[in-house]
């Protein structure tokens, strides 16, 4: 598995990405090393909690901010 | 040179055909395995995969969850146990496992240099060298039903298993772990969601200024002009406004009302709340002490009353005039009655007269009658001579036409007697009617006059008297209710303009709210312009992950395709060079096996495509497609060989169960030229039946330091009979 983290990496290299792209490849590794796919999954879907909890706030407090329609009163 | 663990012994008992104890001394050599058919040369190698996975491929027990079939039926304990001893490089290794034919379970043990072990640990210790079932069944043990299986299964499990193969099972779990659509999808809601709002936000504004311009063109209806839509001219208006009400409540009796200065518009507004409810009160007040409807009442009562005894007393005129005529054209009552007497004496005397000419004329019928029959000579009553024909003659023409006149006559006077008696009896009714009529008539107009003096309370019992009192009345009512109403109409009037300038203020206070509330949304707005910039923020963080997981799948994908490549690059050679020796094929004279990528759900893998091609031409083909079962078996043995004897693995031996299937006698001596091959990497234990293939590995089949010779040669109590040729 080591040769082909390390495979992964030099892809990774090759291809030019970022070293926010290689960190996270190797919190990836990390995580498979430590605890599985299971893991890992858990990982990633806490990263994407991190930036979608802040723009659930965001959401929310936009949503908030709009009048709401007012509705029309119908004589029945 | 043989690396890993070869097999060194296995004892069987109470499996299948085996009842008692049998011991299988292979001593890390090859072995050929021959019997005729059914004699336990199968059973003996299902014992090897049954004693490591407790489990047989191809027999499935699928009407007993304990797999009790597997259990000799002959076995007094019940109880069937394998034993398999292998050498490793580092020493023993003897795995047993036993089961009883009750149970569903079996228990296994491991005895290894490192330690021994049982139950699911020992499984867990067995793992890393016999991987799973079917793994065992790819790479060491090719079953004689599953010869062509690695080209015909379905794809996706020769693709999962090929990369077990290859060593690749972790990196496609580490890949199904990576959740990219996840991200995607998380990123293309949020993108759709700030959309949204970015939707509404702009909406909100028009709908803004849609109600700021229906604001304004209302308050021009009202006459407003742009000078008077501010705070001041509103609150002026609302001054003199506010005056007028407290004058409009004085007058109409109602509380005057207090109001603060407004100073803006939520002040005004609830200052034109008050202001309705004044006028509310006002209208009330008005309502309840007008005497308009009294009036109306008292002119609706007289006027009924005084119409009701106009009515009666022309009727009683009506019906006193009928009267009258009636007396005037046929007399009094009394002297209709005493006609009527008269004519009564007549008719009883018209009666008798009758009676009386009635018997008179059925005395000549009599007479007639005696003369017409006896006709006598002399009269009967005088006794004078007579002539009967003569007399009966006179009395027909005289007498009795006579009597018949005279009696036609009675008759008709009678008739006329009873008709003006029937004529004055009608008479009479009609003018009982009238007189009835006119009582009736008199007594609804004393009744008529009686409710028009009690309303009047007038001292008057004439008729006339009474009339012109209520018409009188009437007059002074009408007069009254007319300043009534001018003066309801001079109120109401007041209060209409109290509530026009209310709304003209309402008016001003909506454009006002709207333009604040318009106001209050682009500064909002402004703010929430900034909190959407960082939303954006967000998003391009999350489309960043994105980017790169998939960035990372994508070295991943190529790292795994380059290993595969790396791994049946390695072996390709020994592929082709195999099933060239094997197959011969006449066109198609090598094969490879293709590696590509397939997305599934969004997980990128590798999928393996197992061609054979002409080299020379570059024309390639599914072998699964157009190759005879013979053809096939070659290829697929070739794969099976070449890839099993490439493995970086921890078995050293491989098994056969008639592998020679579908081949003639020249791929049999193909397919142990390249056993020679294999056996110098593996411990090759063959099973056959096939007299050529045993003749083949006879005379051609020369591993370094031999092989073992077992054949079959039928079955005794004990089990399989096994006689060992060679050593």
């Amino acid at each position: 598995m080591a040769g082909f983290t390390e495979m992964v990496k030099k892809n990774l290299r090759e291809s030019g990405a970022d070293s926010e792209t290689l960190e996270l490849w190797d919190r990836i590794t990390e995580w498979f090393d430590k605890g599985g796919p299971d893991a890992v999954e858990q990982g990633i879907r806490k990263e994407i909690k991190g930036i979608k909890s802040v723009a659930s706030r965001q959401l929310r407090e936009t949503k908030e901010a709009i009048p709401k329609k007012k509705k029309r009163k119908t004589r029945r | 040179m043989k690396t890993g663990l070869v097999l060194e012994s296995l004892t069987v008992e109470g499996l299948r055909g085996f009842n008692q104890p049998q011991t299988i001394d292979f001593r890390g050599r090859h072995a050929l395995i021959s019997g005729k058919m059914g004699t336990g040369k199968s059973s003996t190698l299902c014992a090897i995969e049954w004693g490591i996975f407790g489990d047989i491929a191809y027999i499935k027990c699928s009407e007993s969850k304990t797999q009790a079939e597997f259990v000799n039926a002959n076995r007094i304990d019940q109880k069937a146990r394998v034993t398999l001893k292998f050498k490793g490089n580092d020493g023993e290794y003897v795995i047993q496992r036993e089961k009883h034919a009750r149970k569903r379970d079996s228990y296994l043990t491991l005895s290894t240099p490192h330690g021994d072990f049982e139950g699911d640990d020992a499984a867990d210790e067995i793992f890393p060298y016999f991987g799973t079932f079917d793994d065992f069944h790819r790479s060491v043990f090719l079953h004689q039903e599953a010869v062509r299986a690695i080209l015909t299964e379905n794809p996706e499990e020769r693709d999962s298993a090929l990369d077990r193969l290859f060593g690749l099972e972790r990196t496609r779990e580490l890949m199904a772990a990576i959740p990219i659509t996840t991200v995607r999808k998380e990123y293309e809601n949020l993108e759709s969601e700030k959309n949204k709002i970015e939707e509404r936000i702009k909406g909100a504004v028009q709908q803004a200024e849609v109600e700021i311009r229906k604001a304004r063109e209302e308050a021009s209806e009202l006459g407003l002009q742009e000078d008077d839509l501010n705070l001041e001219a509103c609150i002026a208006r609302f001054k003199q406004l506010s005056e007028n009400i407290r004058n409009a409540a004085d007058d109409c009796g109602v509380e005057k009302p207090a109001f603060i200065e407004p100073v803006n518009e939520d002040d005004v507004s609830r200052a034109l709340k008050k202001v309705k409810e004044v006028i509310k009160s006002c209208r009330m007040q008005i309502a309840a002490t007008s005497k308009i409807s009294e009036l109306q009442k008292s002119i609706k009562q007289i006027g009924s009353a005084k119409v009701d005894l106009e009515d009666t007393s022309r009727k009683l005129e009506d019906v006193t005039q009928e009267y009258r005529r009636m007396e005037k054209e046929w007399g009094t009552i009394e002297s209709i009655a005493e006609e009527e007497e008269h004519l009564r004496e007549e008719e009883e005397k018209l009666k008798k007269e009758r009676a009386s000419v009635d018997s008179t004329h059925r005395l000549v019928a009599d007479a007639m009658d005696v003369l017409s029959e006896q006709q006598p000579g002399k009269c009967p009553v005088c006794g004078a001579r007579i002539s009967s024909e003569e007399v009966l003659s006179e009395l027909k023409t005289k007498v009795s036409v006579a009597l018949k006149e005279r009696l036609s006559e009675i008759e008709s006077k009678r008739k006329e007697v009873r008709e003006l008696l029937l004529q004055l009896s009608d008479r009479k009714k009609e003018i009982s009617k009238a007189i009835t009529n006119v009582a009736e008539a008199q007594r609804k107009k004393d009744e008529a006059a009686a409710s028009l003096k009690k309303i009047l309370q007038s001292k008057s019992t004439i008729s006339d008297d009474l009339l012109k009192e209520a018409g009188a009345r009437l007059s002074e009512l009408n007069e009254e209710l007319n300043k009534a109403e001018e003066a309801l109409t001079e109120k109401n009037r007041m209060l209409e303009g109290i509530e026009d300038s209310a709304d003209k203020c309402r008016a001003i206070v909506r454009v006002l709210d709207k333009e604040a509330e318009y106001e209050r949304i682009k500064e909002t707005f402004a703010t929430e312009n900034s909190q959407i910039e960082t939303l954006k923020v967000q998003i391009t963080q999350m489309s960043a992950l994105h980017s790169r997981l998939q960035r990372i799948s994508d070295a991943i994908t190529a790292a795994q395709i380059g290993l595969a490549q790396e791994f049946v690059g390695r072996g390709a050679e020994r592929i082709s060079d195999y099933y060239g020796r094997l197959c011969g094929h006449p066109y198609y004279n090598s094969i490879k096996i293709d590696i590509e990528q397939r997305n599934v759900k969004g997980v990128q893998k590798n999928t393996y495509n197992i061609k054979a091609f002409n080299s020379r031409e570059g024309k390639e083909t599914l072998i699964s497609t157009r190759f005879s079962t013979g053809q096939m078996n070659c290829a697929a043995l070739s794969v099976f060989l070449s890839l099993s004897s490439m493995l970086d693995r921890r078995i050293g031996f491989m098994i056969l169960d008639d592998p020679s299937q579908s081949l003639d006698r020249e791929h049999k001596k193909f397919l142990v030229s390249v056993l020679n091959d294999v056996s110098t990497k593996s411990q090759v234990i063959i099973a056959t039946q096939d007299d050529e293939l045993e003749q083949e590995i006879q005379v051609h089949f020369a591993p370094q330091g031999g092989y073992n010779f077992l054949k079959y040669e039928g079955w005794g109590k004990e089990g399989p009979v096994i006689k060992v040729l060679k050593s």
